[in-house]
């Protein structure tokens, strides 16, 4: 299809025309009468960079062409052609920006998938696994350990979990194993997280463009996209495959957005009056369905069920004499092509979840169970099992025996006739209720019950900063016992010094873990269990033990506090009183849970060596 | 079959349309008092259910799976269904941890094709709220993939201990689900590694959800339900706390043999002098509660030790569980009789309606039906008895010995001399 | 008067805690004759002397403040005071003979009703079992205070539990549901224990933000009534109470009944015991144990030993207290 319209060309009348089928495409210009100086102007579409149009208000039409020079690419040679119509200026004008426009198409680096890419891809989706991390072996301990570049992509996306690793593996010692082992379903849900694929979708339909500032329409395609595009339509494909090495990418896909086939492919109708693409519309009159059957079998089925409420529909008596829109012929092309561009796409995307290899016979039967009248069978019941409790094991039941012995009840029976007495004499008489405070034995324990409400109280305050006591209303009346962390405590020690003490004790709170879970044996597989990594462990919580010390005589270090004056000698004593450090206090006092748990743990190795009668 | 019949004697879709609007008419007075009285009687006899003791799995681990595809911005739940779930979802993790307090959830969501982890699994009901919350600034897009999230659910349950419950309830409210495989594999794969899916469904009973929720739990159909309005919806949700009842089925095709668990029951100890580190969070804190093995300061029960990997509960925490596995015997109303020998609720001391004579109670029928037009009687005698002590209660005490309390008041309140049989009461 | 200034208190404005909600007072006074007689210092006379003027303290608290007074004896737990029958005002028509008429007439009311209840309640008591009505008393009572919260608008409700006897006697599901349902309904209970120290009722009044004391001078049970346990469920969140900070909260074997720190517990019934079952059977449900669950749990420490010795493993149970390791062999 080429654009013509009449225009001037340095005064000279003649026919101004796109010939985009030619080879190389140019825009040609004859002049009606032959016998000008200048009888035939050609520019290659390929070199044209810049277009000019005298704007509307002015009664001139005019056109300026830049193109690059024939000889020199540098030098720009610039054509004039005048319009007598305007409309025709404005088509032509259009169509020379459209194709400037597209050689002018950049491409976002990384956009352009290569072939071969997109035949890998295309296969994964296909049959319907989900790569490599679905199957449930692949989630296994032993596979995730093993996979190190999982972790490393998990420790660069969390800098904690890194400095943690830093700390125990790679300056404490660690076994990278053992630091993942307690770690397995942090890895898992990394895993599971990033390699999600998403199921197939029609894929133009998402395809949007966006309008940016300077007149210009960008699209934006990801690699997904294109490899979407070639999988559910193999057309795109065959044009790609033909057309690129001559054709560079971004011009491709501009045409391919521009073109009638997008549009028809993408299920929108197309009117005789849009401007397509020249190239891209050729596949427009491809027969998909030639392109696709090549590979099936030859086979003829007959299917054993008749639609026959279907053919109801499809008959022509309804309608009069016509049939259904879709078995009338070819009076609208456009409305049948959707329809079966839709249907193709919707039995390939659903062609996904049906088992490959399923045979005939197997679909017609699917077929019956599916016309089966399920509502009307009836409903299993079910059963569950029934918990049946014996109560006679349990002491907190308040279910009592049916007998009771004879001693138990005259036990009770004993004091009751008597308490029975002593109440019917009681409320005889009056009640004075004045004697309660002024009775003196009364009033005495009056004041002695103060006196404990008071100490009570008393004892309550200072321990108020227990942080359970501090909870809120809400918390104090739901099921979970907490103790409220949110509020920092303030220490009187510097920041930088409580993050060592808290670095320290994140470290030992980490081989204490691998320690226990080791020495207890109780999730392990075999039950000998490995007490060489015990005994390793041991040893490594020894050094923590060393490495809590040490970080409180840093601490203290930091922070020297100058001696009393008063560490004098006395009597002649050469008495010298350790300085008291205040923050080195504080500090042990802050490590006191880490250095009783490592205490517990050390004593409780060492007690059941002991008993087997091993050596440390 | 009987209980299929209308009232005309016919199938029930013969009857008339019964507008619960036209129910309610006034008597001769020009008061509704009698006719509303009655009318929340019979709603709240609804709360009767079955209350045979069955074994349950207590120790669960569920992945709540919520659906933020573009159909959830639907505003047929107001102010739109995003929204919504998100509040009901926040409402379901507390009473799920108030109910079970030794179990264990995760939260993903299901947006634009892909499934995401919002809340890893964990026993601590303030991170799954906090992350809730953040949730509701995510605006729902795209198509929901039930595949994706399934699979991610089933890694996430995957290696959880043999002791525990391995459940997934999905909120879904499209009516597509767009996977990038064969979700019939995934299924067979999650009734292979022992998942019980259950499915709240939003617009429309989906086959693939049917077909998912029936799979996976032995045939029963009964987990998937689609909402009818906002408080059916919340129903169905808090239908979803109470523990499920391992039916036979699964017993027979899982090897016999229960769990026993260890635990640990820690003290409380309180710091005065100076605060020291925790071992859950690494913080100063004044006191906590002390693992016995390894005798590491945790903030929080129930929890499993950081330490030692022991799980440390208070005994309450199994108390609370108590009342499904022993659940208070259903109370089944008192018949319309002329005499009754209570006057009171033995709870809370309200005064029964009197008793009526055959003739007054005749007429009062035949009242209802000239004045209301009702078919069903609504006459009740509002006295409801406890099977094994005999003693009546008013309808609002019985709804909260079931619902709040599981005691019954009566066979906790009286206890007979040892002389006659003594009463069996809901108790181990 | 001792100084309690502490730093820890600080200048707050005066919060919606002055508020005028009327309060709920429920007192459940346990009767269990074998209790009383066991604590010489006091008579239930007194207590219940010093009750009445509690009682009337609060009812002068606020206009709309209510009572509600039950008794929870061995046989049998019932309501004294308000009972739908009136059987005080009905046969004595009004005249007050147990207490002084010179009394405000709703003090009156309230304090002549629950003395002839009382009277009444103690002469048909029987003989009871082993385990006593207070979980009964407790879940009447709040079954109650859930009707008065119905019936007016906002009401705040607290209970204050009058104790006699120790924890063998309380049933402990039902003591625990009675816990829970308080905290859903946001009532605290208080526990005024003059018997042998409970470890439920400590728990019941931790759970709940109640108070728990253990009464030493009882003679002087009114002082403890009007101030340690008379703080309205309002004010509760801001002011220190006195109450017991030691709660054991450690289970106990439901097999053997001693205290279980580290123990099992059953997947099926959760039950908790101490040591793993002989033969592999829950003693409370009967369900049986997987075999390679309680094999892993019979393991003892990993160790190395020097010398090969080839012992039964299976058969040396385990105690959470010390662990025996088992020997295992080095192949």
């Amino acid at each position: 299809m080429s654009v013509t319209g009449a225009a001037a060309y340095k005064k000279r009348a003649g026919m101004l025309s796109i010939q985009e089928e030619l080879l190389p495409p140019i825009l040609v210009w004859k002049s009606i009468d032959s016998s000008v100086p200048v009888p035939v102007v050609e520019l290659p579409l390929r070199t044209l960079t810049n277009l000019q149009a005298t704007p509307v208000t002015l009664e001139k039409m005019m056109l300026k062409v830049v193109s690059k020079g024939p000889e020199d690419p540098e030098t720009l040679v610039t054509t004039v052609f005048s319009f007598n119509h305007r409309p025709t200026m404005n088509n032509i004008r259009d169509a020379l920006q459209q194709i400037i426009s597209r050689q002018k198409t950049v491409i976002q680096p990384g956009l352009s998938p290569a072939p071969g890419d997109a035949t890998q891809a295309n296969d994964a989706p296909a049959n319907g696994s989900l790569g490599t991390f679905s199957s449930t072996d692949s989630l296994t301990e032993a596979k995730l350990l093993r996979n190190h570049t999982l972790q490393q992509k998990l420790l660069r996306a969390q800098p904690a979990l890194f400095t943690a690793f830093q700390e125990t593996v790679i300056k404490g010692g660690l076994h990278p194993d053992e630091f993942w082992s307690t770690r397995i379903h942090l890895l898992r849900t990394f895993a599971l997280e990033s390699s999600q694929r998403r199921g197939p979708y029609n894929v133009l339909s998402t395809i949007k463009t966006v309008a940016t500032s300077d007149n210009q329409v960008n699209v934006s395609i990801s690699i997904d996209k294109i490899q979407a595009i070639f999988e559910q339509y193999p057309v795109v494909r065959k044009a790609y495959d033909e057309n690129v090495p001559k054709l560079s990418e971004g011009e491709f896909w501009t045409r391919f957005f521009c073109s009638k086939l997008f549009r028809k492919l993408k299920g929108e109708k197309i009117g005789v009056y849009d401007k397509g693409d020249l190239i891209l519309d050729k596949y427009c009159l491809i027969n998909l369905d030639y392109l696709e059957k090549e590979d099936e079998e030859d086979e003829e089925h007959i299917p054993r069920f008749l639609d026959l409420e279907g053919n109801k529909d499809d008959n022509s008596q309804k309608l009069g004499n016509g049939p259904d829109v879709t078995m009338k012929g070819d009076n609208n092309p456009e409305i049948v092509l959707i329809l079966r561009s839709m249907n193709k796409l919707s039995t390939k995307i659903v062609s996904n979840c049906v088992p490959h290899g399923e045979t005939f016979e197997e679909l017609e039967k699917e077929k019956e169970e599916e016309l089966e009248f399920k509502d009307l069978e009836e409903t299993q019941p079910m059963s569950y099992i029934e918990l049946h409790v014996n109560s006679q094991h349990n002491s907190n039941s308040s279910k009592t025996d049916t007998e009771v012995t004879i001693a138990d009840a005259d036990k009770v029976d004993a004091g009751l006739p008597e308490f029975k007495e002593k109440m019917k004499d009681y409320f005889t008489t009056e009640l004075d209720l004045t004697e309660l405070y002024s009775a003196p034995s009364r009033k005495r324990s009056a004041e002695e019950a103060f006196k404990d409400t008071i100490q009570m109280i008393k004892a309550n305050t200072k321990q108020l900063k227990q942080t359970w006591n501090v909870t809120s209303v809400e918390s104090l009346f739901s099921g979970v016992s907490v103790v409220n962390v949110t509020t920092d405590i303030d220490s009187s020690l510097p920041d930088a010094d409580l993050e060592t003490l808290r670095l320290t004790q994140a470290t030992s709170m980490e081989f204490l873990k691998h320690f226990w879970v080791n020495f207890t044996n109780r999730k392990g597989v075999s039950a000998a269990g490995n007490p060489a990594m015990v005994r390793k462990l041991y040893a490594s919580l020894k050094k923590c033990q060393e490495r809590v010390e040490s970080s409180i005589q840093l601490v203290a270090a930091q922070n020297p506090v100058k001696p009393e004056p008063e560490t004098e000698k006395s009597e002649g004593e050469a008495v010298e009183k350790p300085v008291d450090n205040v923050h080195e206090r504080h500090a042990r006092d802050y490590m006191g849970s880490i250095s009783r748990s490592l205490l517990v743990a050390i004593d409780s190795y060492e007690s059941a060596v002991k008993k087997v009668g091993g050596v440390l | 079959m009987e209980e299929l019949k209308g009232a005309n004697g016919g199938y029930a879709w013969e009857d008339e349309y019964q507008r619960s609007w036209d129910i309610v008419k006034e008597d001769d007075g020009g008061s509704l008092e009698g006719i509303v009285t009655s009318l929340v009687e019979a709603r709240k006899k609804r709360f009767m259910k079955n209350v045979t003791p069955f074994q349950r799995g207590i120790i669960r681990t569920m992945v709540l799976v919520v659906d933020l595809s573009s159909s959830m911005q639907e505003k047929d739940l107001r102010p739109n269904r995003a929204s919504i779930t998100i509040s009901y979802a926040i409402d379901f993790v507390g009473e799920f941890f108030d109910q079970n307090p030794i179990s264990q959830l995760g939260i993903v969501v299901m947006r634009s094709g892909v499934a995401t982890l919002v809340s890893d699994v964990s026993g601590n009901p303030q991170s799954h709220i906090d992350n809730l919350r953040a949730l509701r600034k995510l605006e729902p897009k795209g198509d929901p993939s039930l595949q994706n999230a399934l699979e991610m659910s089933k890694g996430l349950l995957l290696h959880v201990a043999s002791h525990c419950t391995r459940e997934v309830l999905i909120i879904f409210g499209s009516l597509l689900t767009s996977d990038p495989g064969d979700i019939h594999k995934t299924i067979l794969s999650l009734v292979v590694s022992k998942i019980r899916v259950r499915v709240i469904g939003l617009t429309a009973q989906v086959a693939i959800c049917a077909e998912m929720v029936r799979k996976t739990n032995f045939g029963d159909s009964s987990l998937y339900g689609v909402i009818l309005n906002e408080t059916h919806y919340k129903e169905l949700l808090m239908n979803a706390v109470t523990p499920l009842a391992i039916s036979n089925q699964s017993l027979a095709e899982t090897a016999p043999g229960f769990s026993l668990v260890e635990m640990g029951f820690p003290s409380r100890i309180s710091e005065t002098a100076s605060p020291s580190f925790c071992s859950c969070h690494s913080k100063l804190t004044y006191g906590g509660y002390v693992c016995p093995q390894c005798l590491s300061k945790i903030c929080s029960l129930p929890t499993v030790c950081p330490c030692c990997q022991l799980m440390l509960i208070l005994s309450t925490h199994l108390a609370r569980s108590y009342h499904h596995l022993f659940p208070l015997k259903t109370y089944v109303e008192v018949p319309v009789l002329t005499n009754y020998d209570t006057e009171f609720c033995f709870g809370c001391q309200i005064a029964f309606p009197a008793g009526v004579t055959p003739l007054e109670a005749q007429v009062l029928k035949a009242k209802e039906e000239a004045q209301w037009g009702m078919k069903k009687h609504m006459l009740t005698s509002s006295r409801y008895r406890c099977p094994d002590c005999q003693v009546s209660f008013c309808i609002d005490c019985d709804v909260f010995s079931h619902d709040v309390l599981h005691n019954c008041m009566g066979c906790e309140s009286i206890r007979e001399s040892p002389s006659k049989p003594t009463l069996s009461v809901n108790a181990i | 008067m001792d100084a309690i200034a502490e730093s820890v208190f600080d200048n707050t404005m005066p919060h919606a805690a002055v508020d005028d909600t009327p309060s709920h007072l429920s007192v459940i006074l346990e009767t269990s004759a074998a209790g009383w007689l066991a604590i010489p210092q006091t008579t239930l006379k007194q207590v219940s002397e010093a009750l009445l003027v509690a009682l009337n303290a609060h009812l002068a608290s606020n206009t709309s403040n209510q009572v509600s007074v039950l008794a929870s004896g061995v046989q049998r737990s019932e309501f004294l005071f308000p009972t739908p029958e009136d059987t005080h005002a009905k046969h004595h028509n009004g005249t007050s003979t147990l207490v002084s008429s010179k009394l405000y007439s709703l003090f009156r009311h309230v304090d002549e009703e629950v003395l002839h209840r009382l009277d009444a309640h103690i002469q048909t008591e029987g003989n009871g079992c082993d385990k006593g009505t207070l979980a009964g008393g407790t879940s009447m009572a709040l079954a109650y205070i859930r009707r008065c919260q119905a019936e007016t608008a906002a009401l705040k409700a607290r209970i204050l539990i009058i104790s006699i006897t120790d924890d063998s006697a309380i049933p402990y599901i039902p003591v625990m549901n009675c816990i829970f349902a308080a905290q859903k309904m946001k009532t605290s209970i208080d526990v005024c224990q003059l018997g042998p120290a409970s470890s439920f009722l400590q728990q019941a009044a931790d759970a709940t933000g109640g108070v728990y004391m253990d009464v030493k001078h009882p003679q002087g049970l009114i002082q403890y009534l009007t101030t340690a346990f008379f703080v309205d469920t309002s004010l509760r969140p801001f002011m220190v109470l006195p109450s017991q900070n030691n709660v054991d909260f450690r289970a106990s074997c439901f097999v053997t009944g001693g205290v279980v720190e580290r123990g099992y517990v059953c997947g099926v019934c959760l039950c908790i015991l101490k040591d793993v079952p002989q033969r592999n059977f829950c003693p409370v449900c009967g369900s049986r144990f997987d075999d390679l669950v309680i094999s892993k749990l019979r393991r003892g420490p990993v160790v190395t030993r020097k010398k090969k010795r080839k012992t039964d493993a299976l058969q040396t149970p385990l105690t959470p207290a010390a662990e025996q390791p088992e020997a295992v062999t080095d192949d």
